[in-house]
């Protein structure tokens, strides 16, 4: 395998001249010589055979002759049966043996010019071959019982001889037609090669050059005339895929500043945008302000109304116990019931005060965060009430339930102002969207601690968000009540705040006419200002 | 003592009269078994005529009339052997008309050869004698020439008697037609 690889890759270095010559005169010769190799087999193993057809038939005849003067012990009549092989030339001896026990005896021989004596005893049966020629050895037989053996030796060197002689001319043959084919195979191979060899020069030219307009000349149109055309239309391929490639690499290159200029444009346009985001929350906790100021006032009014019909109330009265003094119709049932109507009056008005001072005081801490976007410790319970307090004045006129679960003392140090904007949106949300219909729902607030985490559980259990558009409620400006009080920012808002400023997390589930609930997590101490 | 060496003198003269007879016929044994194997390999060139030999494993018997002595070398010689699928048997007629069922017989010098030939003639017998002369009713003779044995073959008697004698016997036989 190793010498045949090495054989194959010298001979694929060779130049394809030098190969083509090899190959025609090589393969020319190699069918001359096994021609000759069949044909001198063929005569050998005819005349071998014949040979042997010979011998046998031969030994045949002298067997049978035999078989009676050596059953009778006639050495004389034997031997002189035996010498009838004179007339056969090829016959260089003949030797019959009698069984003598249990081996054999030389009875009589017959040989014609002592080259090949007998042996004392006969050989195996069967035919023999050596040097000289061959011999057979059978059996004598008579009415099939063996009596003997007889040994029949044949000369072949003539045979062998004429075999030499054509084995010579053969090979003559051979290494002229060789020499002959080597010559014509020479002559020949330019008409092959040449074309080849052209083409292979000038691709090299290109290659070198990278001059694409050469172009291969064609000789004739067999396979290697249709390569050159191949080859050829390849260059021209190759020529228009250039002048495209030059073509695209400009396109893409205008494309390619195009595109930054329009990337600008959106960079610019982006900037423009979160500035107007940046805007936009401030004019939603401004509005979230005002809205404060109208629920206080709102709250405010009751107490201070009540305070003032009661306060008034009682004028009314000290007036008419002054005028019954003045006139000195006082009588003591006056009196009585005076001071029964002051302690009433007085108790109501300063109830109501206190009312009203609770109210400011809660409203003044809600704006307080809200504007000034603080960090504190708060206790969570609590503030959940103050945020729900300061809505009272829109949820009070709807009739809806709200639930508070919250176990008392739970303090957050965090950013109550964010925690109450994010309320304040979840609720009015629930009253603008969740019951059109003007029925009474209900709204409820469960947080509880969960490790260091808060988790913040707000539902209504309104008409829901259809699929669609609970994918697309933290998108700015997307609402469903354009044109009637929806910005489309509330959710927004809350989606920022949740994670800017709470740190934390905000996800939405909500089913058709099942109701909407938010859950918020968020650090219940939080690690540093973000 | 004595009467030890007695014992040892008679063993010897024994032994020695024992051997005599043996030597005698150790001389004459080579030409009764050369004439022995001689009847048996005549077996081989001979074709009987359908009614003698019916098939090609039917048995051949050979006869010996007188010549006790060549009889048994003859029974020796044959014992187990046999031409082609024929077993060979041997037979010691007791009387001439016992011929007529042998093959091939041979009729001894110490009988009366002319009386026995007559007998075995008409019943395709190879008669085989060793007469000084040819005899009319012998098909094979047997004489010595310069101490080797020879034969010669009656043709005239073969014929008669159906007998088919193989040219390569003829080829090594004197010929003679009475
Ligand atoms: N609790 C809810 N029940 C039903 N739909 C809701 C609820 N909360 C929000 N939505 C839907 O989500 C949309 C977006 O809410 P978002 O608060 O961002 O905007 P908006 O309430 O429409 O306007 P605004 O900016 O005034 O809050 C709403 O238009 C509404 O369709
Ligand atoms: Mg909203």
């Amino acid at each position: 395998m190793f010498t045949r690889n090495r054989f194959l890759r010298q001979f694929s270095n060779q130049p394809i001249r030098r190969k083509l010559t090899l190959l025609m005169a090589l393969s020319s010769s190699v069918g001359l010589i096994l021609s000759g190799v069949a044909l001198i087999s063929y005569a050998w193993n005819s005349a071998r055979s014949t040979a042997i057809r010979d011998v046998q038939s031969v030994a045949q005849i002298s067997a049978d002759s035999t078989a009676a003067a050596l059953v009778f012990g006639d050495v004389v009549a034997a031997r002189e049966l035996l010498s009838a092989l004179r007339s056969k030339p090829e016959v260089d001896s003949a030797c019959l043996y009698t069984e003598d026990g249990d081996a054999s005896a030389l009875f009589a021989q017959y040989l014609q010019n002592g080259v090949s004596p007998c042996p004392a005893t006969a050989a195996k049966v069967g035919i023999h071959e050596h040097l000289r020629g061959l011999s057979l050895v059978r059996e004598v037989e008579q009415n099939g019982d063996r009596i003997g053996w007889l040994q029949v030796q044949v000369n072949l060197q003539p045979l062998t001889h004429t075999l030499m002689v054509q084995v010579g001319i053969t090979v003559a043959i051979l290494a002229a037609s060789f020499a002959v084919s080597l010559g014509i195979a020479w002559l020949m191979q330019p008409a092959l090669a040449g074309p080849i060899l052209d083409l292979a020069g000038v691709a090299r030219r290109i290659s070198e050059s990278g001059d694409y307009t050469l172009r291969a000349r064609r000789l004739g149109s067999d396979e290697v005339g249709r390569l050159v055309d191949d080859f050829n239309s390849m260059l021209d391929q190759i020529a228009i895929r250039d002048r495209d490639i030059e073509t695209a690499r400009d396109a893409l290159s205008q494309q390619v500043s195009e595109k930054t200029a329009a990337n600008q444009d959106l960079l610019e346009a982006l900037d423009r945008l979160q500035q107007t985001q940046a805007q936009l929350v401030q004019s939603e906790r401004l509005a979230s302000l005002g809205g404060l100021v109208a629920g206080v006032a709102h709250e405010i009014n009751t107490p201070v109304g009540v305070g003032v019909t009661a306060a008034s109330t009682l004028q009314d009265r000290a007036r008419d116990l002054e005028q019954a003094y003045k006139t000195d119709t006082l009588r003591r049932s006056d009196l009585e019931r005076f001071v029964e109507v002051a302690r009433e009056s007085s108790n109501i008005i300063l109830r109501n005060l206190q009312r009203a001072a609770d109210l400011i005081q809660s409203f003044k801490q809600v704006a307080v965060d809200q504007s000034s976007g603080e960090r504190r410790r708060f206790d969570l319970r609590n503030y959940i009430d103050e945020v729900l307090l300061s809505l009272a004045p829109r949820t009070k006129k709807t009739g809806h339930r709200i639930v508070v679960e919250c176990p008392p003392d739970l303090e957050v140090d965090s950013y109550p102002g964010a925690l109450a904007q994010v309320l304040t949106n979840f609720v009015s949300n629930s009253l603008l969207h969740a019951f059109p219909d003007g029925h009474s729902g209900e709204l409820r607030i469960s947080a509880q601690r969960s490790g260091d985490w808060i988790e913040l559980h707000y539902s209504d259990n309104g008409s829901g968000i259809p699929p669609q558009d609970l994918k697309r409620i933290y998108d700015p400006f997307f609402t469903t009540k354009r044109g009637s009080g929806g910005s489309g920012l509330g959710l927004h808002i809350v989606y920022n705040l949740v994670q800017q400023i709470l740190g934390g997390t905000i996800e939405a589930a909500s089913e058709i006419g099942a109701g909407t609930r938010f859950t918020v997590r968020f650090p219940a101490h939080l690690k540093s200002k973000p | 003592m004595i009467a030890y060496r007695a014992l040892i003198a008679t063993l010897v003269v024994t032994i020695a009269c024992a051997l005599a007879p043996v030597r005698v016929q150790s001389a004459e044994a080579p030409e009764l078994q050369v004439r022995a194997a001689f009847l048996f390999n005549l077996a081989r060139f001979v074709n009987w005529p359908q009614d003698k030999v019916p098939d090609p494993s039917s048995p051949i018997t050979i006869c010996v009339a007188g010549e006790p002595d060549f009889a048994s070398t003859v029974r020796d010689t044959i014992q187990g052997k046999s031409v082609g699928a024929h077993a060979l048997t041997m037979h010691i007629p007791a009387s001439a008309s016992e011929l007529a069922r042998c093959q091939i017989a041979y009729i001894g010098e110490d009988t009366s050869l002319k009386e026995m030939l007559t007998a075995a003639s008409g019943h395709h017998v190879l008669t085989v004698h060793s007469a000084a002369t040819a005899q009319p009713g012998g098909v094979v003779r047997l004489y010595l020439d310069e101490r080797r044995i020879r034969f010669e073959v009656n043709t005239g008697a073969a014929s008669r008697e159906q007998l088919q004698l193989s040219s390569k016997l003829l080829s090594l036989a004197q010929l003679v037609n009475l």
